[in-house]
């Protein structure tokens, strides 16, 4: 299988902070890599290096077998880009700034303009100060995925996007995956990058995380109990650990079934209970205690 | 593309700046009759030897050639060397430092646009618009001076505009250069505005005025031009292909800057 991109062994520091440390990873063509990390991970600037927008300090990488080092233009151009942390232009109104965006590519794929313009129901007469977070992200979103490119690279695309909208976004990304794009997308959203991505990857203080170890940390996980009980509400014996959190949530950890033993509380005297919580926080969390001797 | 929305950001600031221009331009044209006279007692009160220079220029005898080189110092000395300075450095400041700061710099520099194109095209429409009401205003001086019954030599106020507008450029691609440099339009304008203040400041002190970049644009440059002493290459040649060759450079500098910069 070809690799449409690959980063070998890729560092990179800003001033004396190292930021990236020998990162490794290839995508396939047509697949769909969910890139997930807590803020500062390194995510966007593993992006950025791929499009030549940061310059690497050190290791090897391949776009389009190309070096985006000195081959950036050409990359981009088979390339479309979702920057995480952008604006728009805010003076511009939506159709003038679409046709702004648009305009550098050589092709654009005009069903799908059309189809997510009315998905998106965005009023594109207005000018962009006057849209919603969400609006300016839908807005991003159409000028990113309407160009016909081979690769999407696409940052945090579900951010300040409501339920709906997620799901819409869903399905464009599926409908793209199908049409056989390779598509790079991080996100704080584990289950959108879970429900779509081929594979996930997880980068943690700029350093890709080892499968095993994600695995790990999810197995734990599953057999976790985040629960809120009337007060004086006795604890059933079977559970190993009990953590009270900031919000008064306890966390239990369960060695069996987790139902099972949530079973054995009296229903009325529970508010809340979350079983197999995978918040990415969470998981970041066990990695980080899991890397602890 | 980049171009057109580089203009239609930027049009208004044109049209604002050579009204600005135009609106310094009348009045001294219209009072120059009511100056005229007093001249002579204004000149016993200043100090520096240039300006004394100046002021004999326009106390000459000679109406004809008083009025010019009263004009050399309304049209160049003054009205475009503070109003085409700060509408340079206005423009000049958010090429890339705005872009940068309104976190639109990545979006613009992820499509597939070379930076050196960015660069250039937004480089050539501001340059345009600092530069061309610099032209407009001056020859507009010509059919303005018949209503004071003088006249100002259309070929010398092309030249005086031309190196004018080649003065204003250079600041402005240093400008340009700084907006590529500096993060915020913040710490580009402070920049410029001490390198222009000092440069000011070192012009009025007579000893030390040798070395300020303002005498490539003040009285001394063109008093001569609109007298009709001073030609086209000469003026050039003189002065003119050192301005020239300071803002190929700064722009070059600018460009490569703008090539390795890192987001």
């Amino acid at each position: 299988m070809s690799h449409v991109l690959e980063m070998r062994g890729v560092d990179k520091r800003y001033g004396t902070r190292p930021v990236l440390h020998g990162v490794d990873l290839h995508v396939a063509r047509g697949e769909v890599l969910g890139f997930v990390g807590p803020n500062g991970a390194g995510k966007s600037t593993c992006l950025r290096i791929l499009l030549g927008l940061t310059r690497r300090d050190g290791g090897a990488v391949q776009v389009h077998g190309l070096d985006p080092a000195w081959d950036s233009l050409a990359i981009r151009r088979r390339t479309a880009y979702l920057p995480g942390e952008t604006s728009l232009y805010l003076h511009m109104r939506g159709s003038a700034f679409l046709e702004f965006a648009l305009r550098f590519y050589a092709a654009v794929d005009l069903p799908l303009r059309r189809r997510l313009e009315e998905l998106f129901g965005l009023p594109l007469h207005r000018r962009i100060r006057t849209y919603s977070a969400g609006m300016k992200q839908k807005l991003a979103l159409l000028a990113t995925l309407v160009p016909e490119v081979e690769l999407y690279l696409l940052d945090e695309p579900d951010r300040a996007l409501d339920a709906t909208a997620r799901l819409q976004l869903r399905d464009v990304l599926r409908e793209l995956q199908r049409a056989g794009r390779t598509i790079v997308l991080s996100s704080h959203h584990l289950s959108e990058v879970e429900a779509l991505a081929d594979r996930l990857l997880f980068l943690h203080e700029g350093r890709v995380v080892d499968d095993a170890r994600v695995r790990a940390v999810r197995d734990a996980l599953r057999h976790e109990i985040r629960l809120r009980l009337e007060a004086g509400t006795p604890l059933p014996d079977g559970h190993e650990q009990v953590r009270e959190e900031p919000d008064g949530a306890l966390r239990v950890s369960v060695p069996g079934n987790p139902y099972a033993w949530l079973a054995r509380i009296d229903p009325r005297r529970i508010r809340s209970a979350e079983v197999g919580d995978t918040r990415l926080e969470e998981i970041y969390k066990g990695l980080t205690e899991v890397r602890a001797p | 593309m980049i171009a057109g929305k580089t203009w239609r950001e930027s049009c208004w600031m044109a049209v604002t700046y050579t009204l600005l221009l135009e609106v310094l331009l009348v009045p001294a044209i219209v009072l120059w009759p009511t100056l005229r006279p007093e001249a002579a007692s204004l000149a016993r009160m200043i100090p520096a030897d240039f300006v004394k220079r100046l002021v004999d220029a326009i106390t000459s005898p000679d109406s004809g050639a008083a009025y010019r080189a009263y004009m050399a110092i309304q049209m160049f000395f003054k009205g475009v060397n503070v109003v085409g300075i700060a509408c340079a450095v206005l423009l000049g400041t958010g090429v890339v430092a705005r872009e940068r700061e309104n976190q639109t710099l990545e979006f613009l520099l992820g499509r597939p646009v070379s930076r050196s194109r960015v660069l250039w095209d937004k480089y050539w429409v501001l340059a345009l618009v600092v530069v061309v009401p610099i032209f407009l205003t001056s020859w507009s001086a010509v059919p303005l001076s018949w209503i004071i019954d003088h006249s100002l030599p259309f070929a010398a106020v092309t030249i005086a505009a031309f190196h004018n507008a080649l003065f204003v450029l250079t600041l402005f691609t240093f400008t340009v250069l700084c907006s590529v440099l500096f993060r915020s339009q913040v710490h580009v304008a402070f920049a410029v505005g001490t390198v222009i203040v000092i440069q000011v400041g070192i012009f009025f002190v007579q000893q030390i005025r040798v070395a300020s970049l303002f005498r490539f644009s003040d009285f001394d440059v063109y008093g001569p031009v609109l007298a009709g002493n001073v030609g086209f290459m000469q003026l050039f040649l003189a002065s003119g292909v050192w301005l020239l060759g300071a803002t190929v450079l700064l722009y070059l500098a600018a460009d490569r800057a703008f090539r390795r910069m890192d987001l």
